[in-house]
């Protein structure tokens, strides 16, 4: 027995030891930065001398009471990260479901679609802003005014520029959430579909009753990166809009840069980050939750 | 004695910003030549004659910087520059910052209107006494100088206001300069009559543009007047909402008729000079960096730059200051080499180069220099103290500066009303100053 449990432990060893590496990463580049950020959050310091003084949590208090801007900042953002996740899963399910059926150029289909992913999210965003300009080279008023229809403020106006900021990352992002799903559909076993066939089931009532449940896992882990995802959003939001006009766009980490660190208010900028990390902590806590609950169900 | 002082410090450096100008010569040729005198040769008290290498983070691009950079590398075989560039603006400022607060500052650096926070933490060099300092105008090196010690060594005063397209002016029958704001108004209109978008600002979130000419406005109408606003501002005596909203409800005339729109958030600086270098649009904002660019894009651009015009005819203003400033970092390993750059940068073989790219005014003494001939006909404006920053006077300026952004963009998408503008940045600046 006691030999059993050795051998088990060495087994274990080998391979915990080669996950030490990555651990050690996580902890220098993850972890660590953390730390010091939460200890920073309780001082007033400027970024740059290294004079500063406890406050308590005066920074996080002030970082909601002395102006409205990370509290209006945080509702776009759970804005942002609901619709866009709510979205990502209704286009990214169907498509993922014809891309990996038998039509022609597969291949070709899914690199066009996950391509929209691989470019960074600063030039994705640019382009976008040009193509969307109110300028009289704007793309897509150009297109629209052959139409007869009017030059339309896309990034100007308060609610097209949230509107295009969603449109955009769903532009970005479906194909790779389908590539999620993708993956996930190629593990389900045909004879499903077959059974159900033999059922009487028609197309509709397989995807319904066999498809959908059996991408639960799926659906967890495109979820669960739509939330982070969006919760983080800044570098396509500050090319498209820059968080304007006014604040109608700012998102947390805009706020968290344009009100803490290019003031000086280092302190405040990592109690809003703290904030920040405890809200996506709790949602996707939650959505885990959920979603392990359901994927239970499925087994 | 702060105010007075404030009050000083403005007169001075108006009068340095008005000394480099004076100092440029003007062509009235489409090809500028580049004359100069030189000055009092910089003496080193240290020769390298040890390879090092220092590295330099710089506030404008390789590109404009090259022509210096190669000069130094000639007369400085010894150092190697190890050339990094920090965009612009906030990019600059946290890209510094964050190497600093890492121990892992720059051997040389731009310094611009927060160089106190770098001083406070004590990463600027005192190079008071320096030979090559004395190449430089006394109330330029002020804009660097506290309590008897010298921090920096300036780099260029710039200047900004209306530049119109001259062939389309032309074609709409506008006459130039304007005197007042209805002059400023029946060119807009005139435009339209032709056909040409009148005005094109990139009042996006990525550019502070929305504000230039209500700036322009708020000068034209105020700061020609009262030279105590901003040591007003700084003392509490006086608040943004009291004394800016009279000339902001002037601007915002502008949007009532149609010439500042809604649209123009949608727009940013690059989008804007696309326009304005195709003629799509007959007048933008821009500065003396602007020309070089658009002249790039379209050689045949035929502009000029011209002063804003307030309502009370005659009252014309412009924006203008002193810029950015080299400094050396006071915990370099390599301070000798570091101090090498600085005075380079002090004599014309160093510091006219950059100043033929960015089309700035300097502040070395006695040596002649070209602006681009586009910027001519704004030169008297400055000449009669006319340009104005008031931003670098302000005590809380970067949180000022941001809310009344802000609040502009609010106010041209209809969320907020122009009344409320100063008051936006009278609270900003009252929550800055209590931390």
């Amino acid at each position: 027995m006691v030999n059993l449990k050795i051998k088990q432990i060495k087994q274990e060893l080998s391979y915990e030891i080669l996950v030490i590496p990555a651990v050690v990463l996580f902890t220098i580049f993850s972890v660590l930065p953390l730390l010091g950020g939460l200890f920073l959050s309780f001082t007033d310091w400027d970024g740059l001398s290294f004079n500063f003084k406890f406050v308590g949590i005066e920074n996080y208090i002030n970082a909601f009471t002395v102006s409205d801007v990370f509290l209006i900042s945080f509702e776009h953002t759970l804005f942002i990260a609901a619709v866009t996740t709510i979205l990502f899963t209704i286009l990214a399910i169907p498509l993922a479901v014809i891309l990996d059926s038998k039509i022609p150029f597969t291949k070709f289909f899914r690199a066009a679609f996950f391509f929209p992913s691989v470019p960074s999210a600063l030039v994705v965003g640019y382009m976008w802003s040009f193509m969307l300009s109110s300028s009289s080279y704007g793309f897509v008023n150009t297109i629209l005014g052959n139409f007869g229809i009017s030059p339309i403020n896309w990034t100007g106006d308060p609610t097209l520029a949230f509107l295009s900021i969603i449109v955009v990352q769903l532009w970005g992002w479906t194909g790779w959430h389908a590539v999620i799903y993708i993956a996930n559909l190629q593990s389900i076993p045909t004879e499903y579909y077959e059974a159900a066939k033999i059922d009487g089931a028609n197309i509709i009532q397989s995807f319904k009753y066999v498809t959908l449940p059996l991408l639960t896992p799926a659906m967890s882990m495109s979820i669960l990166f739509s939330i982070t995802g969006a919760m983080k959003i800044y570098d396509i939001v500050y090319a498209l809009t820059g968080g304007g006009p006014g604040t109608s766009t700012y998102v947390v980490v805009q706020a968290i840069l344009k009100e803490g660190i290019n003031l000086g208010k280092y302190g405040m900028a990592n109690a809003a980050s703290i904030v920040l990390f405890l809200v996506i902590l709790v949602i996707t806590l939650i959505q885990q939750k959920v979603m392990s609950r359901r994927e239970e169900g499925m087994t | 004695m702060k105010n007075s002082l404030k009050i000083i410090s403005s007169l001075c450096l108006t009068g340095a910003i008005l000394f480099s100008v004076a100092c440029g010569s003007q062509s009235n040729s489409s090809n500028t030549t580049t004359s100069s005198t030189g000055t009092q040769a910089a003496t080193s008290t240290v020769a390298v004659e040890k390879p090092t290498t220092i590295r330099l983070l710089s506030w404008w691009p390789q590109s404009q910087m090259q022509e210096s950079l190669d000069a130094f590398s000639k007369v400085n075989p010894n150092i190697t520059i190890d050339f990094q560039f920090g965009q612009t603006g906030d990019p600059y400022n946290n890209l510094a910052k964050t190497q600093f607060a890492a121990g892992e500052g720059p051997d040389v650096f731009v310094i611009g209107s927060n160089w106190k926070d770098f001083q406070k933490a004590g990463y600027t060099l005192d190079i008071a006494g320096k030979p090559f300092t004395s190449n430089f105008s006394d109330t330029a090196l002020k804009a660097t100088n506290l309590d008897g010690k010298q921090y920096g060594i300036p780099v260029d005063s710039w200047f900004s206001g209306i530049f119109i397209n001259k062939d389309l002016a032309e074609q709409a029958g506008v006459k130039l300069p304007f005197n007042s704001l209805d002059d400023f108004v029946a060119a807009c209109d005139a435009f339209k009559k032709i056909g040409v978008k009148p005005l094109g600002v990139a009042g996006g979130a990525k550019s502070q543009d929305v504000w230039r000419f209500a700036y322009c406005e708020i000068f034209s109408d105020l700061y020609n007047e009262n030279t105590t606003f901003d040591s007003d501002i700084n003392s509490g005596k006086t608040t943004f909402a009291e004394g800016w909203t009279p000339a902001l409800k002037n601007w915002y005339t502008l949007v009532d008729k149609g010439i500042y729109t809604s649209d123009m958030l949608g727009m940013d600086v690059a989008q804007v000079d696309a326009e304005f270098t195709t003629g799509k649009v007959a007048m933008t904002y821009g500065g003396n960096w602007s020309v070089d660019g658009w002249k790039k894009a379209n050689p045949k651009l035929n502009i000029t730059m011209i002063p804003w015009a307030g309502v009370k005819p005659g009252s014309t203003s412009l924006m203008a200051g002193v810029g950015m400033s080299w400094s050396v970092n006071a915990a370099s390993k390599n301070i000798d080499s570091s101090i090498k750059w600085l005075e380079f940068m002090s004599t014309p073989e160093g510091l006219l180069p950059l100043q033929k790219k960015l089309n700035c005014g300097i502040f070395l003494k006695g040596v002649k220099y070209d602006l681009a001939p586009e910027l001519n006909d704004a030169l008297t404006t400055l000449a009669d103290g006319k340009g104005f920053d008031p931003w670098a006077y302000w005590d809380n300026s970067t949180a000022v500066q941001n809310e009344g952004m802000l609040a502009l963009q609010q106010v041209l998408s209809g969320k907020m009303k122009i009344e409320d503008v100063g008051a936006a940045m009278d609270k900003a600046n009252k929550s800055a100053t209590t931390k």
